[in-house]
């Protein structure tokens, strides 16, 4: 199981303060994808605050995106737990997304259009992650293509590379979904890596390297092939040490474990080739390019 | 034939009866117009009271209460107020977003984070409240989120100067003196509530988070000498949740006790006049502590924060010793030592405190870690100590210079580093065992020497 972090259980939910010292949370990321739902309206007779007024001109006018901050229990399962964002979170969260999602498609060649044409028409704000029933804790969430969800805008930490990470992790992902989902995955996608794929369910039994072995960019990766199409697209884009993380072959491997991480690595580096044409193929948008906007913004 | 003509009788009466009926039907507002109306009736009452709703607001039955003042206005705006000082003041006066929605009847969601989001995160609180009805001047709501034992909530009328019930000195005074963990477990502390014409001491450990409390025990005289030559003390062991009112604790439940020839109930205190002072409670350290003057109806009191308490439920466990997983010792700055464990016992897979532990060779009072090889077998190293003793919640021991390690060959290392990490909790050869109002079976082992701590479960 991936452990992505211990956390203070009495600083997020009511527990029997007696499973505090002996209890190892574990929050592993995962994806709510793809689940057909409908998108939730928004209440009627909303005010105008300057907030919602510059979230109608520069999202709403501008892109057809509502941006949804203001609590409505249905955003997520029943049974699930999770608050609403900071006011004075939404606006800082709005340039962040602004800065590192759209803005890099817009200083690309066929990105702006490309992002008109694909973006959801909702983006939801939670204030905190979404803890479920068996213990996993949901990042994101993206709804057909008819939604993206961030969490944890409580935490908002431009200066906090895990917080950054995983909110970009969470925005990459789940707009690539939109590729496979009008476009098909690139042709022959799902074979490079046939045998890798786990059984339903069962992908956060995997180690980070684990995963890497069987040719994926993450345990996640590894529930189906949609999912490894939009992991290794959003890693790609986020993740700075991308090439040596997961393309570039360690020399000299005298291990058996270093021999499985360089096959893995030929097959990512075959699956990254494939995304790379499809998405040049059918959207016309480079996302070498894309990657390199990015990580200008980064730093 | 009669009970036909019965039947197309009641059935013409009927027909005529629905026919009206359904001509009504046609004159009713549409659901949307009786939910507008219903709902900027709704609205209209929120905004009405000149100063606002106050609500003693008890976010869980295991929790205390707290006092919360609320504002709404026309524009979807509440301002609330609160006398919780966590998060850096965040809750003292904040303004967020609310709107009524139709669902299961009219509901009052509040939209963006504030205080009720807060006791949602921590106390099982909630931040969607179902209309009940009017009642007189006040509106009474449920809570939408608790599938059973649904959180009542009274809005009543603000009253001009009820901003003062929340003054947040007490609060924040109660917690300039917490001993107990404040990362892990909240704050906790321990006080001393001394009855001055009784000459009688009440121990008392708070959680200041849950505002709730654990009367532990009363004693006849002030000081631990006082207290020890006297030697008169009573159980309490009272559990109660209680609110902070301006400047008064009042406890939900009063506790009463009999000492000294004396019967004493007690179900509020008036605190005020808070000084900050210093203690020791081990030789050559001080402690900064916190002590409030005060009343009890008009008795004199004061109310101080202490290590101590005239006794302790920490006892004997024949058959199991008491344990804790090495995240649970913490030097004096509240830091886990957890590492530095791991430095000696990488394997550790926990710490273990035998209290007159029933072996066949007799009873074992030892204090060590448990680690793992490689095959997962337990290997045990253990320090043993005297039979320990009490002066109240004082623990006393020495060590006995014997040691228990099941370790074939244990290394220099790691014989040592035994000795050390002990002797960082017990080195000085007397401890505090400290209770918690919320938990019975969990155990705080203090060293006032070095303000280092251990929790340990029973």
């Amino acid at each position: 199981m991936k452990i992505l972090k211990n956390i203070n259980i009495r600083s997020i939910a009511k527990i029997n303060p007696t499973g505090w010292l002996l209890a190892v949370i574990l929050l592993s990321g995962c994806y709510d994808s793809e689940i057909l739902d409908v998108p939730v309206n928004e209440p009627d007779n909303l005010p105008n605050t300057p907030l919602d007024n510059y979230i109608q001109e520069e999202f709403i006018d501008k892109y057809d995106m509502a941006i949804r901050y203001r609590f409505v229990d249905n955003y997520v399962d029943p049974g699930k737990r999770v608050t609403p964002p900071r006011l004075e979170n939404v606006r800082p969260m709005l340039d962040f997304i602004e800065e590192f999602w759209i803005n890099p498609y817009l200083e690309i060649q066929n990105g702006e259009t490309f992002f008109k044409d694909h973006v959801p028409p909702e983006i939801i704000f939670l204030g905190g992650l979404i803890f479920n029933s068996d213990g996993t804790v949901t990042l994101g969430t993206a709804d057909a293509g008819a939604r993206i969800t961030f969490t944890n805008v409580n935490g908002l930490d431009p200066e906090d590379e895990e917080w950054v990470s995983r909110q970009l992790n969470v925005v990459y992902h789940e707009f690539a979904h939109t590729i496979h989902q009008r476009y098909k995955l690139p042709a022959s996608f799902e074979k490079i890596s046939p045998a890798g794929y786990t059984s339903a369910g069962s992908w956060f039994i995997l180690s980070d390297g684990e995963a890497l072995e069987r040719g994926f960019v993450s345990p996640y990766a590894t529930s189906s092939p949609n999912e490894d199409f939009a992991e290794t697209v959003a890693f790609f884009l986020f993740d700075k040490n991308f090439y040596e993380n997961y393309i570039i072959l360690e020399e000299n491997c005298t291990t058996v474990d270093c021999e499985d991480r360089n096959e893995g690595r030929k097959k990512i580096n075959q699956k990254l080739n494939a995304i790379i044409d499809h998405y040049q193929k059918v959207v016309g948008i480079s996302l070498e390019a894309l990657r390199a906007a990015i990580q200008s913004r980064l730093g | 034939m009669k009970k036909l003509l019965i039947y197309i009788g009641f059935v013409a009466t009927s027909m005529a009866f629905f026919s009206c009926t359904k001509e009504e039907v046609i004159d009713l507002p549409t659901v949307e117009e009786r939910f507008t109306k219903s709902r900027d009736s709704l609205v209209n009452a929120l905004v009405a009271p000149e100063f606002g709703w106050r609500i003693n607001y008890q976010p869980d039955q295991s929790s205390g209460s707290f006092v919360i003042l609320m504002t709404f206005d026309e524009e979807g705006n509440v301002n609330i107020k609160s006398d919780v000082t966590d998060n850096d003041g965040e809750f003292l006066d904040s303004n967020i977003t609310y709107r009524i929605d139709n669902a299961h009847g009219l509901e009052l969601i509040l939209e963006n984070y504030g205080i009720f989001h807060y006791f949602f995160e921590r106390f099982n609180g909630e931040f969607e409240f179902i209309f009940v009805n009017y009642q007189e001047n006040n509106l009474v709501f449920r809570s939408k989120s608790d599938f059973s034992n649904q959180t009542v909530l009274n809005f009543e009328p603000a009253a001009e100067g009820d901003e003062e019930l929340l003054t947040n000195e007490i609060s924040q005074n109660l917690k300039k003196s917490v001993f107990q963990d404040a990362q892990l477990i909240g704050n906790n502390a321990y006080f001393q509530l001394y009855l001055i014409d009784k000459d009688i001491s009440v121990f008392i450990t708070l959680d200041l988070d849950l505002r709730t409390c654990k009367i532990l025990n009363a004693a006849v005289g002030e000081t631990i000498d006082e207290i020890t030559t006297n030697n008169n003390t009573v159980d309490v062991f009272h559990k109660t949740n209680y609110l902070v009112q301006g400047e008064k604790i009042i406890f939900n439940s009063a506790f009463s006790f009999s000492l000294n020839g004396q019967d004493i109930l007690i179900s509020e205190l008036e605190l005020f006049d808070f000084v900050e002072f210093q203690d020791s409670f081990c030789e050559g350290q001080t402690l900064n502590l916190g002590k409030f003057q005060g009343k009890i109806g008009n008795e004199n009191i004061t109310f101080s924060s202490t290590l101590y308490s005239a006794g302790s439920t920490f006892s004997p466990q024949s058959n199991s010793p008491y344990g804790v997983s090495s995240v649970g010792f913490f030097d004096q700055n509240d830091e886990t030592l957890q590492d530095l464990i791991a430095q000696t016992f990488p394997d550790i897979a926990a710490i273990q405190f035998y209290f007159n532990f029933t072996l066949n060779s007799g009873d074992l009072n030892a204090f060590g870690f448990v680690v793992l090889d490689n095959n997962n077998n337990a290997d045990f190293f253990l320090r043993e100590f005297t039979a320990p003793t009490f002066e109240g919640n004082r623990m006393r021991f020495t060590f006995t210079g014997e040691t228990l390690i099941t370790k074939d060959n244990p290394t220099p290392e790691e014989e040592q580093g035994l000795i050390d990490l002990t002797d960082l909790l017990f080195g000085s050869g007397e401890v505090y065992v400290l209770e918690f109002a919320g938990d019975d079976t969990l155990f705080e082992i203090y060293n006032a020497c070095n303000n280092h701590k251990l929790f340990l479960f029973q």
